[in-house]
């Protein structure tokens, strides 16, 4: 760093000013800019901010040195007065612009500054105090699932989680007696207090299906509506968890066909698993469509060559479909003979474990700080 | 349900068609193959091998010695093999069980001596292959095989047996000729039943044993026939194999016939030792509760009223649909036998078997139930059966059949129209044929009783319970169409009016900006138990603990719903310290759930139809976010030192979170006395309820959106922290967020005073000497207050000190205020008095003195 120009110390204000004329006047004004000068040259040689503010207030300052000279034309005989100014004038001038040009060359040394650092060592790494957050892979895919479905018409509906086993089962068309309706099956709520119920069962959904019933019971056709959502079945094992995701979806109007719901589920698979990939539809069973069928994908991993994770079938197990049972539309008052619909179900777990290849389904819900971390936001 | 092609062979001709069509078809009719596997019915290690050169044994007139080439296993050189069968003689292609090979009867082949002379395997019989009975000489084949072929694949026996999962609805698919017949409609050829005996003269036939059903609800028809000269001995190995096939254990030659059956019809059959049936009758009856019965396996079983049992004269005899009983049982020396046929109440025996952990391939066949027209032709095929497998047995008697007229009644066949034109149109085939339709059905067992134009009535067979309307039909053609058929079109819709929750929307975009905040998302079930309550100090009454209860929890860890995200997370957390993972962040969407509608503010009902709203009983479920940080809040880095998260950090996710969402007015308020008590698993001191001042409740008062801050201490360590390792937490009531949120952007969308600040601002540091109570909040309220307010615009707490050189019980906050005006630059004087203005309110509303 350059050491700030040392101005040379003012006269002391008690002191008494000497009594000047032009001749004596002129001196003293060389003499400044004789001092000028040399402290400019200094200065110049590096133009830090500091140095040049220190030379201006050195002689333009109140204090500076071209002040000085002006407060000694006070006592400079009055015929001396206007040459005497002018001496001085021309030199505050002189001054003045030669510290401009200083000014100005500090600001190019404060970019050199800038610039002339040490190389930064970027290798060093980002501090942790803002970490990247993570969105879950079943939330990335239910992302992905919303969006194709908004792409083709459909409209996102949510519900309950505990219900009436009316919803879930009963209107359904799964009748008191199905298997699905035991204890080993489904988890069932005990009323707050007896009779809170009234006389109907309460349990945490076994599938999204019951979101068919709410939503059909409150709105007219046509309908095009997909709900995920969590559900709950008494499982536990490497392929089972109490609790998994699910996405509902229906559609219901006038002449509703099989092959309308065959294209929909094309449509879609094709979306989320490239347009190259088949599709398949066999004939299944669920209650409460009518006829059922089971769809799969060729196998996203060999392309339909048979390999390990398609267990050498080609296929894909994705979900359960069909065309709603006309027990279900009596159930939500819907005149069978008028309307027609299909429906289908699949998991949302299944489809991320596919897509991030996970081979545990219960790591997607031991909150695994670094597991869930790893999946990127992406289509 | 097991299917071996041999087996089913017996009831469809499947000439020219492969093993991998015959799957496929089977597929494409709905009775799923999950699994394709290849058995042979001669065991691994027997092969073709031909016979070079025999000559008498040196030492054993009856036994020759062999040189055996059986191919490149011979690794070049021959097999010397003693051999005592007749026909054992030079150039004949024989089956050559190599040494290691294991034969039926746990016959495995060794090297042996025979008389002084090496043997280096066995050329075996049909018998010791155990495909025949057949064992006067060993197997010649043609020779048409390379040798060393295995012996399965050069005779043809080699069998494929496949997997199907049968659907529920479809019992009769739990069966051969279930299976048969729904292929011979599929692929267009006949169906062959088993022949039956011939029918003897009923009339001249005295009951050689008497059958009833007692009351309705236990059953429908008991049919049974009798069977004298049986013998329990070995059944024939084509029975075995095919029983092996279907993966069932052969047993004897009378339990294998009964259970051969029952795989072909699908018709549970019983044999009971006449000897042991006193009084010659079999009745079904409904237990009475306490009754005991030591079934088959030698256990005593407790009956409960509704169970169905099967009673002689005096004793109960077998557990019905379910399991014989022990005093009962086929035995060794068992010479005749009375068979049951019979139709049991579903319903009854599901709940039996259940209850009782009997689920047998019986009891699963009688659930979904039986064909009740069927019983008398299954009885008849047991006795055909049984004389042809036991020498010397012969049905006595004849038919025993109870079925009262008023059983009958119930079982009268049902009707089903289908238009053609409705079928047409639901599977967008508008060229289906009406004699397709008719045909196919037909071979489904379907008869046509009436036709018109527009309509064709069929009578429904009573093995397809499954079929009550048109629909189902619809399905039956579907089947047999093949759903590839089917063409692919996109419905033709009107848009969708349906209205969408706003909210669903604004969750996906939280989501999103709590992952921005640097939160990684967790799911987890949504369980919590009454120790975890504990753990989380909210006693019994609290308002939190009114959980919903599950009757059947796996287990006593998830027996209650949550009434709050933090168990889980703490779990969760716990989890990831244990395994090493420290300064973890993580949020969770969930849904609290309460059993009390008056628990924790207002009912929810955002995701609920005005009728489910309604409906009384429903449990709360309450959409809540939660977040958990651990300790440390920054590691130790480079650039700094290890910092702890504390209440700030908590507050500050929050704020962002909430900020990023446009909620507006945001305030933590302490917790008092109330609200600690509300939130006992917080830090009393150090945790804040968040509220929204821009969206007043129905009081007035701003809402509570939710709260943040430490983890209380004593939670933290039973949540397996230390102490002062506690997390940092927060949680919010979602739709009170989206409730503020929702306000907030209504405000900016009326508002008529949207400022365009272009003169620039000026600024003041003033720092101000207070009483150490005096918080931020309530300089913020004196600012909202000054009365002479005209263009502070902003401020900012810059510092906060409390130290040596300032008076005792006092502390200094200094704040950046910004002035600014949207019409002019403002003067320092303007400035200066505004700041005066406001220093002179500060003292006298706070006693604030400028430092």
């Amino acid at each position: 760093m350059n050491q700030p120009t040392q101005p040379n110390q003012p006269n002391q204000p008690n002191q008494p000013a000497q009594p000047m004329n032009t001749v004596s006047m002129r001196e003293a004004a060389e003499a400044v800019r004789k001092q000028f000068s040399a402290d400019h040259g200094k200065t110049a040689a590096n133009p830090s901010p500091r140095a040049v503010e220190e030379l201006r207030l050195a002689f333009l300052g109140r204090k500076g040195r071209v002040q000085e000279l002006t407060e000694g034309l006070r006592h400079v005989p009055k015929e001396d007065r206007p040459e005497s100014g002018k001496i001085v004038n021309s030199l505050r001038q002189e001054v003045d612009a030669a510290v401009t040009v200083l000014q100005e060359s500090a600001k190019s040394w404060i970019l050199n500054e800038r610039l002339n650092i040490p190389q930064v060592d970027v290798s060093l790494p980002v501090d942790d105090t803002t970490p990247v957050g993570a969105l879950h892979p079943v939330t990335l895919m239910r992302r992905i699932l919303i969006r194709e479905f908004r792409r083709l018409g459909f409209t996102i509906y949510d519900g309950p989680e505990i219900d009436f086993d009316f919803y879930n089962f009963t209107a359904l068309n799964i009748p008191e007696s199905h298997p699905a309706r035991d204890m080993q099956d489904t988890f069932y709520v005990a009323p707050a207090s007896p009779g809170a119920f009234s006389g109907e069962k309460m349990l945490l959904r076994t599938q999204t299906s019951n979101i068919q019933i709410h939503a059909m019971l409150a709105n007219k056709p046509p309908l095009r509506i997909i709900a995920p959502g969590r559900v709950f079945r008494c499982d536990s094992d490497i392929t089972h968890t109490p609790m998994f995701h699910q996405i509902e979806g229906f559609v219901v109007d006038k002449g509703i066909t099989f092959a309308n719901l065959k294209a929909t589920i094309d449509t879609f698979l094709k979306a989320i698993y490239g347009s190259d990939l088949k599709t398949r539809f066999r004939p299944s069973f669920f209650p409460f469509v009518e006829p059922g069928a089971e769809f799969d994908v060729q196998c996203t991993i060999c392309t339909g060559k048979g390999c390990r994770v398609c267990k050498n079938t080609g296929w894909l197990e994705v979900g359960g479909c069909g065309m709603i049972h006309p027990k279900v539309f009596e159930a939500v008052h819907y005149d069978s003979e008028e309307y027609s619909g299909f429906a289908f179900g699949f998991g949302i777990d299944r489809m991320a474990m596919l897509k991030y290849a996970l081979p545990d389904l219960r790591q997607l819900f031991d909150g695994d700080y670094d597991f869930i971390g790893q999946f990127p936001i992406q289509a | 349900m097991r299917i071996s092609r041999e087996w089913l062979e017996q009831y469809i001709d499947l000439t020219g068609i492969t093993d991998s069509s015959l799957a496929d078809a089977l597929t494409g009719i709905g009775l799923e193959v999950e699994l394709i596997e290849r058995v042979s019915a001669v065991p691994a290690g027997v092969v073709v091998g031909c016979i070079i050169q025999a000559v008498p044994h040196p030492n054993a007139d009856s036994l020759r010695l062999c040189q055996v080439d059986v191919g490149p296993l011979g690794k070049g050189a021959n097999l010397q093999i003693v051999c005592g069968a007749p026909n054992a003689r030079e150039g004949i292609h024989v089956a050559v069980a190599m040494v290691g090979a294991e034969l039926p009867g746990d016959f495995k082949i060794k090297e042996a001596k025979i008389r002084g002379e090496k043997s280096f395997g066995m050329m075996c019989s049909e018998k010791e292959l155990g495909i025949s009975d057949d064992h006067e000489s060993i197997i010649e084949l043609k020779g048409e095989h390379a040798l060393g072929t295995p012996v399965g694949t050069a005779m043809g026996v080699d069998d494929m047996v496949m997997t199907l999962n049968v659907t529920p609805n479809r019992a009769d698919c739990l069966s051969y000729i279930g299976v048969a017949r729904d292929l011979s409609a599929k692929i267009h050829r006949k169906l062959k039943l088993p022949a039956l005996p011939q029918v003897p003269d009923v009339k001249s036939q005295p009951d050689s044993f008497k059958a009833a059903i007692e009351t309705e609800s236990a059953g429908r028809r008991f049919c049974g026939i009798k069977v004298d000269g049986v013998k329990a001995a070995m059944s024939p190995a084509w029975m075995q194999q095919r029983l092996l096939a279907a993966g069932m254990r052969p047993i004897n030659a009378i339990v294998d016939t009964t259970n051969y059956v029952m795989l072909e019809y699908g018709q549970p059959v019983h044999a009971y030792d006449e000897r042991h049936v006193s009084g010659k009758t079999l009745t079904a009856r409904l237990a009475k509760s306490g009754e005991i019965l030591k079934t088959l396996d030698g256990q005593d079983r407790k009956l409960e009223n509704g169970d169905i049992v099967i009673c002689d004269a005096q004793h109960i005899i077998g557990l019905a649909g379910i399991m014989g009983g022990a005093n009962s049982d086929v035995k060794d020396d068992t010479s005749a036998v009375l068979i049951e046929v019979a139709h049991f109440t579903p319903n009854a025996i599901r709940t039996t078997s259940k209850r009782l952990g009997l689920r047998s391939e019986a009891s699963q066949r009688f659930e979904r139930g039986v064909d009740v027209h069927r019983l008398g032709d299954v009885a008849w095929r047991v006795g055909g059966l049984l004389c042809e497998v036991c020498p010397g047995a012969k049905i006595t008697g004849t038919l025993i059949d109870f079925f009262p007229q008023p059983h009958q009644e119930k079982c009268r066949p049902r009707t089903v129209a289908l238009r053609l034109d409705r079928a047409r149109k639901t599977l967008a085939i508008p060229d289906l044929r009406g004699d397709f339709v008719e045909t196919t059905l037909r071979d489904l067992g379907l008869k046509i009783i009436r036709q018109t134009e527009t309509e064709m009535v069929f009578e429904i067979p009573e093995w397809r319970q499954d079929i009550e309307r048109e629909a189902d039909l619809v399905e039956e053609i579907a089947r047999m169409v093949g759903f590839e058929t089917i063409p692919y079109e996109l419905p033709v819709m009107a848009l969708d009016t349906t209205p969408e929750d706003p909210g669903i929307d604004f969750a996906e975009d939280a989501r999103m900006l709590m992952a921005q905040a640097g939160l990684r998302e967790t799911i987890s079930f949504p369980f919590i138990s009454h120790d975890e309550f504990k753990k989380l100090r909210i006693p019994s009454g609290h308002e939190l603990a009114p959980a919903v209860r599950i009757v059947n929890p796996l287990s006593e860890e998830f027996g209650l719903m949550q009434t709050t995200l933090v168990a889980g997370l703490l779990k969760c957390a716990a989890n990831n310290e244990r395994h090493g993972r420290t300064g973890v962040r993580l949020f969770e969407f969930g849904r609290a759930y309460l059993s009390s509608q008056h628990a924790l503010g207002a009912a929810t009902t955002r995701h609920l139809t005005e009728r489910a709203a309604g409906e009384n009983g429903r449990p709360v479920e309450k959409p809540v976010v939660a977040g958990i940080m651990t300790q440390p809040w920054t590691k130790k880095s480079w650039s700094g030192e290890e910092r702890h998260a504390g209440f700030f950090e908590a507050k500050r996710i929050a704020w962002q979170w909430l900020s990023a969402l446009g909620v507006k007015g945001l305030e933590a308020a302490p917790l008092d006395e109330k609200s600690a008590a509300m939130l006992p698993f917080m830090h009393p001191r150090a945790s804040c309820l968040i509220l929204a001042s821009n969206l007043p409740d129905k009081h007035g008062k701003p809402i509570v959106l939710g709260y943040a801050g430490e983890i209380h201490p004593e939670t933290a360590v039973a949540f397996d922290f230390a102490a002062d390792q506690a997390p940092v937490a927060f949680e919010f009531d979602f739709d009170a967020v989206f409730a503020a949120a929702d306000a907030a952007a209504a405000a900016i969308a009326t508002s008529t005073n949207k400022i365009l600040f272009k003169f620039p601002p000026s600024s003041r540091d003033v720092a101000l000497l207070v009483k150490t109570g005096v918080t931020h909040d309530n300089f913020t309220r004196a600012f909202a207050d000054f009365p002479k307010r005209k263009n502070l615009k902003s401020y900012r707490l810059f510092d906060v000190y409390e130290g040596a050189n300032l008076p005792a019980g006092k502390k200094s906050m200094a704040y950046t205020f910004d002035f600014q005006s949207s019409e002019r630059t403002l003067t320092d004087t303007e400035v200066e008095q505004e700041v005066t203005a406001l220093v002179a309110w500060l003292a006298q509303n706070l006693e604030a003195q400028q430092r």
